[in-house]
C-alpha cells in the first residue's frame, strides 16, 4: 500500500539527511522523495511516498514529527488531492521513427524540449500513471534517459481553500476497541511565519 | 563587551545553571578550556576517557534532576562520547555534549583529528548542532539545554569548530526565547483520552501498573503512589521505574520481564488490566510480545506519542506529562479494593519466592547485595555496571526513594559503574553511593579511579568479582551447550593493588561472614574505596525467561528447598500447552529426599514422545528424564472399584474378584469395594467384568513402572536418559541430558 505524507520543516542544512537517516534505521520504505521550498520563508516541503501498511504509516509520521526541524506531519493519503509528477524521457529516435514518437507525445499532450539527430527529449507532467503509460509506449523505442522528480500532491482547496498541512495534521490516535482522542500532536498554527 | 565564542559558550553555560563540567581537552577544543580556566563557577573534572565525561553526565543527570554537561575534542574524543550518548539516548536522560570541531575551512577535508561527529550521532541523539557562527552558540546552546529537558528527555550534542571559538568576537546576547517550531512537547492530556482511561481502570477486577522511567522523569512518585492506594492497584516497576514506590512498601510487586521477579511477571500474565505509566514496554519486559498480558486491556501514558503503538496496541493511550496526566487521571478513578485478586497476587508472592537466597559456603554475590541493603538502609545511590550483578542490585537491593537506582538499562553499556557513580556522587554529595560493578564492566573504565582519587569524590565501589563476563557465561550455559568462549577472564588484576596503586584504600572479602564488616570498613574510611568481593564463579541470575519467550517458559531457581509446590503445575501446564496427551499420571516419594517420581503415560508418535522428553527435561524442577517405554519393565496400576452388591448377587460378584486374586475393602447394605493391583489390561478386564452389576465410583492411580533389577541393579533413571538426536539425513550424536549428578540433593 502506499501512503503520500507532505512534511513541512525547516530549511536547516542536515535535515534531509535527519529525514533519510530516520527512515533508514527504522527501516521505513519510501518509493519517492521530493523536496522543494514552500509559499512560506525558511520553510521547504517534503512530499513523500510510503510503502506500508496502517502500523508503518502510523510509526513513520510519528517518528518523523519527533524531529526537531520537522514542523509539521500530514498524511493525505485518503484526501481529495491534486497529485503530479514531471519526468524528462530521453528516447531514441531515427529519421523514419521519429514522427511515430512525436504522435504518441502529442496524444499525451507532452513537450518535446529537445531535439537531437539520436534522440528527443520529453517533457511531460502528469498523474503517475500518465506518464508511467506514456513511458511504456515509448520504450519500444529505446529509453535513453530517465528523470523523475517522484510525486508532489496537494489537498483541493474546495470552499475553504484548504491546506495540505491543516489536512490530516491532527494525528489520530486510536485505541485498540475503536475509541478515538483527537490530538494535535505537533505544533498549531501560530508558531511558525506566515499563517 | 566583546566576546570570543569560547567565552560565550561559557556564559551560555551559566545562564543555564550549569555548575559542573566533566570533560578532557583537546586540540580543537582547547579555545574553550581557555576560557574555562576563566570561569571558577564551572566546576571542569577532568576525566581520563571521554566515555567517563559522557556517562559521568548522564550519572549526574539521574542523580540531580538537572542536565548533565560532557566536554571533548574532536576526532576521537568525540567518538569516544558516542556510547555514553546512546545509552543516554536510550534511557531517556538530558546531557548536553560540547565538542570542538576542526575550522571551518578543514572541514570535509580530513583534517587531524576531523571527524563528522553530527553525522556519526544522529541517531544517538535527541538533536545536534554544527555552528557555524560565533552568532549561533547562544540560541543553540538555549535551545540545547530546553530540548535536552523538556519533553522526553535526550541527549544533545554541540560542535565547535575552532575558528568559531577563538575567532570574532561579538556582544554576548542570550536570546529571551526559543524559536522551534517543530518541537511542540505535550503537556496536559485531552479529557477523552483520560475518561477512557479511568473507565478501563473502574471496570477492572485484575488491574496492575507498570510504572516506568516516565514516572521519575516526570517527578509523578506522590501521584503514583496516589492512584495506586486509591484504587488498591498492585505497582510492578520496570528496571528504570525502581524506586517509583518504595520497595517495601505493601502495593509493590517488584521488577518484571526477563530476570524480573516470576511474581511480577505472572502477575501481568493474570491481570485483566495493564496501567503503563511512563514505560515503553522493552522487549526485556514483555518476552514474545504475542503472549504479553494475554488477557489485559492496555492503557499507556506517555509524553512520547511514537511509543503508542510502536510494541503494544494500546486500548488507551494518554499522551501527556505525566504527572499531569495522573492529576487529571485521579479524580475519576474509583476508590476501590481486589480482594481476590490482592489474595491472588499475595498467592503468587508466596508460591514464587523469587528473592530468595540460598545457604552456601561459597560468598554469593545476591548476598552482597542484601547485607548492603541492610548496611545502608537502603537509602544509598546505588549505581550499577551491566550484567549479572546489574540484575542481583535490582532485585536484591531495598530501594526507598526515587533516582536511587542509576544503571544503563536500555543500552546495555558496560564500564557505566565507574563513572555514572563518580557524576552521581558529584551532583548529590549528600548521599551515600555505592557502585556495584561486575569485573569485566570495571576493567573497561577503571582508568577514572584516578578522577576518582583526584577530587575524592568519595564512591564506594564494590566490585562483584567472579572471574568472567558472568551474564554472558549464563546465556552459554543454557542456551550455547555451555561453550564457555571467551567469557573466563583469567587474567584479572589484584584490585586490591590496583585500588591501592591509585593511592585508593582497597578491601577483599573472600567470605560470607566478613562481608558485613567490610562493608562498614568502607562506609567508615573516608575518600572513594574499593571493596573486591570474591564470589561464586558459576552463579545463576534467576528467575529467567529466555529472550523471544513469555513467562510460560520461565526458568525459576532450582534451590529452594523442599517438595516445591507448583512442580506438578508445570508438568500439566507444559503437557497441556504443548499439546502432549497423557493418559495417566502416577506422583508419589521417591527414595531421595526432595524428591518425588512422576510416572506418566504419553500417547502419540515418535515425535511427540521425543518433543515430550525434551520438553520436560527443560524444566528446572525436573532433575532426569527417561522414557522407559522400550525397556524390559514391572508395571502395575492399582484400583478401587465401588461395586453395586445386594444380597443376591454379592457372592457371584466375590467369586469374581477372587478368580482376579483382588481384595474386598470394604463391604456396605448396597455396594462392595474391591482392591485389585495389577497390569492395566488385568484391571481393565475385571472392570469389564463387573460392569453388568453397575459400577458406583472407579479410582485408578494410572501406571507406575520401574526397569527390572536384573543383574546389576539397574535404576529406571539411568536407563533412556541419554536420549537420541537424530540429524536430518538420519546421522544420530547421542546427547545427555542438562543436569549431571552433584547439581541436585541426594545424588
Amino acid at each position: 500500500e502506499q501512503h503520500t505524507i507532505i512534511a513541512l520543516v525547516q530549511d536547516r542544512p542536515g535535515v534531509l539527511t535527519r529525514v533519510a537517516g530516520l527512515f533508514r534505521r527504522r527501516g521505513f520504505n519510501i518509493a519517492s522523495l521530493a523536496v522543494g521550498a514552500s509559499e512560506q520563508k525558511g520553510l521547504s516541503r517534503l512530499t513523500f511516498v510510503v510503502t506500508g501498511d496502517q502500523y508503518t504509516v502510523e510509526q513513520a509520521t510519528r517518528h518523523l514529527e519527533k524531529l526537531i526541524d520537522v514542523v509539521k506531519v500530514s498524511n493525505i493519503s485518503e484526501e481529495d488531492v491534486v497529485a503530479r509528477e514531471l519526468a524528462l524521457i530521453k528516447v531514441r529516435t531515427t529519421p523514419t521513427n521519429r514522427s511515430e514518437i512525436l504522435e504518441i507525445i502529442n496524444l499525451f499532450r507532452a513537450k518535446v524540449v529537445d531535439v537531437g539527430t539520436l534522440s528527443l527529449v520529453v517533457e511531460t507532467t502528469g498523474e503517475e500513471e500518465k506518464i508511467d503509460a506514456l513511458y511504456d509506449l515509448l520504450r519500444p523505442f529505446g529509453i535513453l534517459e530517465l528523470m523523475r522528480t517522484g510525486r508532489v500532491a496537494m489537498v483541493r482547496g474546495k470552499t475553504g481553500g484548504r491546506i495540505s498541512d491543516d489536512v490530516g495534521a491532527d494525528a489520530v490516535i486510536m485505541g485498540r476497541n475503536g475509541a478515538t482522542a483527537e490530538q494535535a500532536v505537533d505544533s498549531a498554527p501560530g508558531h511558525y511565519e506566515g499563517v | 563587551m566583546q566576546l570570543t565564542g569560547a567565552q560565550i559558550v561559557c556564559e551560555s553555560l551559566i545562564k543555564e545553571g550549569v555548575d559542573t563540567i566533566f570533560g578532557l581537552p583537546g586540540g580543537a577544543v582547547l579555545p574553550f578550556y581557555g576560557a574555562l580556566s576563566g570561569y571558577p563557577q564551572l566546576r571542569h573534572i577532568l576525566v581520563r576517557h571521554e566515555q567517563a565525561a559522557a556517562m559521568a553526565a548522564d550519572g549526574y543527570a539521574r542523580a540531580t534532576g538537572k542536565v548533565g554537561v560532557c566536554s571533548a575534542t574532536s576526532g576521537p574524543g568525540a567518538t569516544n562520547l558516542v556510547t555514553g550518548l546512546a545509552s543516554a539516548q536510550m534511557d531517556s536522560v538530558p546531557i548536553v555534549c560540547i565538542t570542538g570541531q576542526v575550522p571551518r575551512p578543514a572541514i570535509g577535508r580530513d583534517a587531524f583529528q576531523e571527524t563528522d561527529i553530527t553525522g556519526i550521532t544522529l541517531p544517538v541523539t535527541k538533536h545536534n548542532y554544527l555552528v557555524l557562527d560565533v552568532r549561533d552558540i547562544a540560541p543553540a546552546i538555549k535551545e540545547a539545554f530546553y530540548i535536552a529537558r523538556t519533553g522526553r528527555p535526550g541527549p544533545i550534542l554541540i560542535d565547535i569548530p575552532k575558528d568559531v571559538l577563538a575567532g570574532e568576537t561579538i556582544e554576548f546576547e542570550w536570546p529571551s526565547e526559543v524559536d522551534l517550531p517543530g518541537y511542540n512537547p505535550p503537556g496536559d492530556p485531552e479529557p477523552e483520552q483520560v475518561v477512557a482511561a479511568a473507565r478501563l481502570i473502574n471496570q477492572a477486577e485484575r488491574p496492575i501498573i507498570l510504572a516506568g522511567h516516565g514516572v521519575l522523569i516526570s517527578r509523578a512518585w506522590d501521584e503514583l503512589r496516589e492512584l495506586a492506594e486509591k484504587a488498591q492497584i498492585p505497582v510492578i516497576t520496570t528496571l528504570l521505574g525502581i524506586g517509583s514506590l518504595p520497595t517495601d512498601h505493601v502495593l509493590n510487586l517488584g521488577m518484571p520481564g526477563m530476570h524480573g521477579m516470576a511474581y511480577a511477571s505472572l502477575a501481568i500474565d493474570r491481570s485483566d488490566l495493564v496501567i503503563a505509566l511512563g514505560a515503553r514496554f522493552d522487549d526485556r519486559v514483555t518476552g514474545r510480545i504475542a503472549d504479553f498480558a494475554p488477557h489485559a486491556k492496555i492503557i499507556h501514558c506517555d509524553i512520547d506519542p511514537s511509543e503508542f503503538n510502536k510494541n503494544i496496541i494500546a486500548d488507551a493511550p494518554v499522551l501527556g506529562d505525566l504527572k499531569a496526566s495522573l492529576r487529571a487521571l485521579i479524580p475519576h478513578v474509583n476508590s476501590t479494593v481486589h480482594l481476590d485478586w490482592m489474595q491472588e497476587t499475595d498467592q503468587l508472592r508466596s508460591q514464587h519466592p523469587s528473592l530468595f537466597i540460598r545457604e552456601s559456603d561459597v560468598l554469593l554475590p545476591q548476598q552482597v547485595l542484601k547485607e548492603l541493603s541492610d548496611a545502608t538502609g537502603g537509602n544509598s545511590i546505588i549505581v550499577t555496571g551491566v550484567g549479572q550483578h546489574q540484575m542481583w542490585a535490582a532485585q536484591h537491593y531495598g530501594y526507598n526513594e526515587p533516582n536511587s537506582l542509576i544503571t544503563s538499562g536500555g543500552s546495555g553499556a558496560m564500564g557505566f559503574e565507574v563513572p555514572a557513580a563518580l557524576g552521581a556522587k558529584v551532583g548529590r554529595p549528600d548521599k551515600t553511593v555505592w557502585s556495584i560493578a561486575g569485573d569485566g564492566g570495571f576493567q573497561m573504565t577503571l582508568c577514572d579511579l584516578a578522577t576518582a582519587a583526584e577530587n575524592n569524590i568519595e564512591v564506594k565501589f564494590a566490585i562483584l568479582n567472579n572471574g568472567s563476563l558472568g551474564m554472558v557465561r549464563q546465556w552459554q550455559d543454557f542456551f550455547y551447550d555451555k561453550d564457555f568462549f571467551a567469557t573466563i577472564y583469567s587474567g584479572n588484576p589484584d584490585f586490591v593493588k590496583l585500588a591501592e596503586a591509585y593511592g585508593i584504600r582497597g578491601i577483599r572479602v573472600t567470605e560470607q561472614r566478613e562481608v558485613a564488616g567490610a562493608i562498614q570498613e568502607a562506609m567508615e574510611t573516608p575518600g572513594p574505596v574499593v571493596v573486591d568481593f570474591v564470589v561464586k564463579e558459576d552463579e545463576f541470575v534467576f528467575p529467567m525467561i529466555p529472550a523471544g519467550e513469555s513467562v510460560n517458559e520461565m526458568l525459576e531457581q532450582p534451590y529452594v528447598k523442599g517438595d516445591r509446590p507448583g512442580v506438578l503445575t508445570r508438568v500439566a501446564s507444559l503437557f497441556r500447552r504443548r499439546g502432549f496427551n497423557i493418559a495417566s499420571l502416577a506422583v508419589g516419594a521417591s527414595e531421595q529426599k526432595g524428591l518425588s517420581r512422576l510416572t506418566f503415560v504419553v500417547t502419540g508418535d515418535q515425535y511427540t514422545v521425543e518433543q515430550a522428553t525434551r520438553q520436560l527435561d527443560k524444566l528446572i524442577d525436573v532433575v532426569k528424564v527417561s522414557n522407559i517405554s522400550a525397556e524390559d519393565v514391572v508395571a502395575r496400576e492399582l484400583a478401587l472399584i465401588k461395586v453395586r452388591a445386594t444380597p443376591t448377587n454379592r457372592s457371584e460378584i466375590l467369586e469374581m474378584a477372587n478368580l482376579f486374586r483382588a481384595k474386598v475393602v470394604d463391604v456396605g447394605a448396597r455396594s462392595l469395594v474391591i482392591e485389585t493391583t495389577g497390569e492395566e489390561d488385568k484391571i481393565d478386564a475385571l472392570y469389564d467384568l463387573l460392569r453388568p452389576f453397575g459400577i458406583l465410583e472407579l479410582m485408578r492411580t494410572g501406571r507406575v513402572a520401574m526397569v527390572r533389577g536384573k543383574a546389576e541393579g539397574r535404576i529406571s533413571d539411568d536407563v533412556g536418559a541419554k536420549y537420541e538426536q537424530y540429524g536430518r539425513n538420519g546421522v544420530t550424536s547421542v546427547g545427555s541430558s542438562r543436569y549431571q549428578p552433584g547439581h541436585y540433593e541426594g545424588v
